[in-house]
């Protein structure tokens, strides 16, 4: 290929990664559906008064809008062509997802805590892309080829997303530092004792109380070890042993303790597997 | 076809979006590993989980900071005094994060709220060693609504209390 036609390249692999992420963003607002659908209801039916928050964060509207207009324009990132107008729709999402994270029915959700750090990388991809696409467009001398500023930024994308896979890993993990979580209390109290999920029930069904108790000791310090290893140091790996343990960890959070945590998890799954795609030799 | 020429910005300029993103990340993980080391950052924190920060704006901007499954979280539910009575039973459990959300989150709202032997929450969390206490009262509102009310009960932070 000469150096024109790789200038006039399109980011495809970077285009890609933007792509799949906003499939996972969207799947993920998208996994309790019909719990927001019934919650808006609630809000409704049963407005709240609470001086903490203004009004308006407690309105069921807002709450509808902004889960309604998040969605929407994620939708939108996926279908429009790379361009200013999707990163408009990339900023808009962020925007919507901010007021989620404030409103009184919604603040406490993780769901929106990891869809908007998912958006906010989102958004900045959306803008490089233009940049790149533009750039593209146009005969650049003495320029880099498309293809190499294609992988210098895919390079970027898949560390930035590491990094804050590893946020998120990290967040939970410091607020379980603490005596209550090493010896398994506190998740024995949260899902050992009566948590209908299936992982719970067989363990009720086959151990003994004592038994229980010791298996929420090792649970609960296993999660704990996993969280702050990863927190620690997953954005430090090299980028395919990030995504490999990433998706694992990730996976198996939701799968050992409550699949609506896919909620939560499908977004940074994403955001770590984008790094299989990633070279070695490329950094920051 | 002709196509414009430019001049080729080598790395393609600044990315200052990327620049504060990561800013960002540095922040809020140093937020993070000073929780355990900072009693300041323990009471920003723990006020946060209870809605006891000191303004609303301090509250929000802490919204990026993720905290999942953070501190121990128990509550108890009950009837207020006046309305409580033989038969009322407390029910008291632990729960995972933000664990004002038995009344304001989805469906457990409208549970609650219609039930009087529910409209009084008491909440305590802690990590290692400290722990904030609060008590909120649901009370029904001339308009047919529901007023959600709280009460600081405590803070202990390095074994002091706070007021």
């Amino acid at each position: 290929m000469t150096a024109a036609a790789q200038a006039t390249g399109r980011p495809r692999r970077s285009a890609g990664a933007f792509r799949f992420v906003q499939i996972a963003l969207l799947a993920g607002l998208l996994w309790k559906v019909t719990f927001f659908y019934q919650a808006t209801q609630v809000y409704q039916l049963w407005p709240l008064r609470q001086p903490f928050f203004p009004d308006w964060l407690r309105a069921a509207e807002t709450f509808a809008a902004a889960y309604l207009v998040a969605v929407l324009s994620i939708a939108a990132t996926i279908v429009l062509p790379t361009g200013r107008l999707r990163q408009g729709f990339s900023w808009l999402s962020l925007a919507a997802i901010s007021l989620l994270c404030l409103h009184q029915g919604s603040y406490n959700d993780a769901t929106f805590t990891t869809a908007w750090w998912t958006a906010l990388w989102s958004a900045w991809l959306a803008g490089r892309l233009t940049w790149l696409s533009s750039r593209s467009a146009a005969t650049t001398v003495g320029a880099p080829p498309a293809e190499l500023l294609d992988e210098r930024l895919y390079a970027q994308a898949s560390r930035l997303a590491a990094a804050i896979v590893s946020l998120i890993l990290l967040g939970g993990a410091v607020g379980k530092w603490t005596q209550e979580y090493w010896s398994g209390q506190a998740l024995y109290e949260i899902y050992f004792v009566d948590r209908d999920y299936w992982l719970f029930n067989s363990l009720r069904s086959s151990s003994s109380a004592g038994g229980l108790r010791s298996i929420a000791t090792w649970y609960s310090r296993a999660v704990v070890v996993i969280e702050t290893a990863c927190g620690l140091a997953l954005w430090l790996l090299p980028p395919r042993i990030a995504a490999m343990i990433g998706v694992v960890v990730l996976t198996s959070i939701a799968l050992a303790s409550n699949l609506y945590l896919f909620s939560v998890l499908l977004g940074p799954i994403a955001l770590a597997s984008i790094n299989f795609g990633a070279r070695p030799a490329w950094r920051w | 076809m002709i196509q414009p020429i430019v001049k080729a910005e080598p790395d393609g300029g600044t990315d200052w979006t990327l620049r504060a993103i990561i800013a960002l990340l540095v922040i809020v993980a140093g937020w993070l590993l000073a929780l355990p080391l900072s009693s300041h950052v323990r009471r920003v924190a723990m006020d946060r989980y209870h809605l006891q920060s000191g303004s609303f704006v301090g509250w929000a901007i802490q919204a990026p900071v993720p905290a999942m499954y953070n501190f121990y979280n128990r509550y108890r539910l009950e009837p207020q005094p006046w309305d409580a009575t033989p038969l009322s039973r407390p029910v008291s459990g632990t729960i995972n994060h933000f664990p004002l959300r038995l009344y304001t989150f989805g469906d457990t709202r409208a549970r609650l709220l219609e039930d009087p032997n529910f409209r009084m929450l008491t909440l305590r969390s802690d990590y290692r060693g400290d722990s904030i206490a609060t008590r909120w009262v649901v009370n029904e509102t001339a308009d047919g609504g529901f007023e959600l009310r709280d009460e600081l009960l405590g803070r202990l932070i390095d074994g002091e209390p706070l007021p």
